[in-house]
């Protein structure tokens, strides 16, 4: 779960827990992914328990998620439903709260994620009026960009994940030559992002924050602006390629291969150039060190004892260890810290010879280096889908692994 | 102010958003999804066709409407509602629509080419058409 989202969850959890709404009732959960499960670990950790997990998919009903049982919606009517509350972290409140209502549910629900700033399930004058107040702001911004531009073809990735940025890189040019694009302009979220897309080359790049993007796209939407392009999956809400996944399994790059950009499925992709160099170089051994990646914004971290075991395991070989941190994040123990920029990742792996990272979009950005490769995967559902995220992610050429609770590691 | 031709009368925008606004509201509170087909195409149509009368449609248990300014003919045996609207209230719906979401049961169909879609999934074959629409039902 993104880390912003979280934190999200964890104060409005805070807010419901100090006005007492949940304190003496039987909690269920509707909606069985990633965001339920943290949701879940984090109201055990306060001291509360989890009565069931709630969840249409007749396949995960009768599965138990850490003792808690994932149960038909229909089980919450045999239950005094004022003693209830049904807590919702997955992404389709309003669907679950329909639903509920529909069934005759009559307790207490509440939503602990915002998560889109394209929504509001209102239709009253004041909400109408203040989207489309956003929607002239966002035009401001376009009007910026054209003007700063020369009015070219507008590329607008919507979320900044360095992982979907650089399968949009993967494909681009075939769209650019398929549109007879002569001039365009690559719009992305943070600077992280746009190192991704200069990887690949001199691209013309403009970086904006996410409430501009945001708003900037809803303008695009909104006037069908002929000169714009939105390439994601699943953002923003006019996207509905990710519906593909309730029944059949793509994976993620074919998504963005064939439903993003509509090309063949045996289309090659564009690999990014070598990237820079980086001072921090020399400090790494030539393969003799690991660089080991724990931490993600949009990925459910692992446990730290996995990470122990593997440093111990590394050190027990004669391998230097470092950690890859920014900003708080702090290295392992019996680890130094190494920070390179997004550019010169795949150099410093390279140079240490092994690179064990959680799997994230820095994967991604590295995912042609020259050195061994290990990528794990917590052991979670894609969103609220049935397929599990390795299923989704996996790399070619890289050792993917599931990281399960009592996985045992090997020490070659 | 201005003024629509709105089934053939001129209404003021204002009359024409009012009653538009609480027609979807009354949409939205009786159907568990609603589609807006906006324009044509040879995909498009295949989908709505697909949507309106095939097995996946004819099997599951929500009640869906399907908007468009196409006329249709209606079948006896088809499973989602099909109402064929103006127009001017295809395109202000579509409109409306593309300034927030606001709801998650209101889907537009279109064959646009700002985005990606179910339907670049079936032109590229990754994705059969019934398939496309058991994905857009579920």
């Amino acid at each position: 779960m993104d880390r912003l989202l979280y934190e999200d969850m964890e104060k409005n959890l805070d807010t419901l827990i100090r006005e007492k709404s949940i304190q003496g009732k039987k909690i269920f959960l509707f909606g069985h992914c990633n965001a339920t499960e943290e949701l879940s670990d984090l109201l055990v950790r306060k001291g509360f328990r989890v009565e069931g997990i709630l969840d249409n998919h007749t396949g995960k009903q009768g599965k138990k998620y850490h003792g808690i049982e994932i149960r038909p919606p229909k089980d919450i009517l045999a239950e005094i439903q004022e003693q209830t509350v049904v807590c919702i972290a997955a992404r389709a409140y309003a669907a679950m709260v329909s639903q509920l209502k529909r069934l005759g549910y009559t307790g207490n629900v509440r939503k602990l994620v915002e998560y889109n700033s394209f929504a509001e399930y209102s239709l009253s004058r004041d909400t109408v009026a203040g989207k489309r107040e956003r929607v002239r702001r966002g035009m401001a911004v376009l009007e910026g960009l054209d003007r700063k531009h020369g009015g070219c073809f507008k590329i607008l990735c919507p979320f900044a994940a360095l992982g979907d940025v650089y399968l949009m890189m993967s494909y681009l040019p075939y769209f650019i030559a398929k549109r007879s694009i002569e001039s365009y302009v690559i719009g992305v979220i943070g600077q992280s992002c746009a190192e991704v897309v200069r990887l690949f080359g001199s691209y013309n790049v403009e970086v904006f924050r996410q409430k501009e993007m945001d708003e900037m796209i809803q303008a695009v939407l909104h006037t069908k602006d002929p000169a714009a392009f939105i390439p994601h999956q699943d953002r923003p809400y006019v996207v509905n390629l990710s519906r593909a996944l309730y029944v059949k399994q793509i994976p993620l790059e074919q998504i963005y291969c064939c439903g993003v950009f509509g090309l063949p499925e045996d289309t090659r992709p564009f690999k990014p150039g070598k990237g820079k160099g980086w001072e921090g170089i020399e400090n790494i051994r030539p393969g003799k060190a690991v660089i080991l990646s724990p931490y993600a914004k949009s990925v459910t971290e692992l446990p730290q004892k996995v990470w122990e075991k593997i440093v111990e395991v590394c050190i027990g070989k004669g391998l230097q260890c470092f950690t890859n941190v920014a900003g708080n994040e702090k290295p392992l123990p019996h680890t130094l810290p190494v920070s390179p920029p997004v550019s010169g990742v795949q150099a410093a792996a390279e140079r240490a010879g092994l690179f064990i990272g959680l799997r994230s979009g820095l994967c991604d950005v590295i995912r042609e280096a020259d050195c061994r490769k290990v990528a794990l995967y917590p052991d979670y559902y894609y969103c609220d889908t049935k397929w599990k995220a390795i299923e989704m992610y996996r790399l070619a050429g890289w050792e993917n692994i599931v990281v399960k609770e009592g996985s045992q590691w090997k020490t070659d | 102010m201005t003024f629509h031709r709105n089934r053939g009368k001129i209404v003021n925008e204002k009359d024409f958003e009012e009653r538009l606004l609480g027609k979807l509201e009354e949409d939205l509170a009786e159907y568990d999804k609603i589609f807006l087909v906006s324009g044509r195409g040879r995909i498009l149509d295949e989908l709505v066709n697909e949507l309106c009368g095939g097995k996946e449609a004819k099997n599951q248990k929500k009640k869906i409407l399907a908007l468009s300014s196409v006329k249709r003919q209606s079948r006896e045996e088809a499973s989602v509602t099909y109402r064929q609207i103006t127009e001017e209230e295809e395109e202000w719906l579509g409109r409306f629509y593309l300034t927030y979401e606001f709801s998650d049961r209101f889907l537009l169909l279109s064959e646009q080419d700002s985005y990606g879609s179910l339907l670049r999934l079936v032109e590229t074959g990754l994705l059969g058409m019934a398939q496309a629409v058991e994905a857009l039902l579920y």
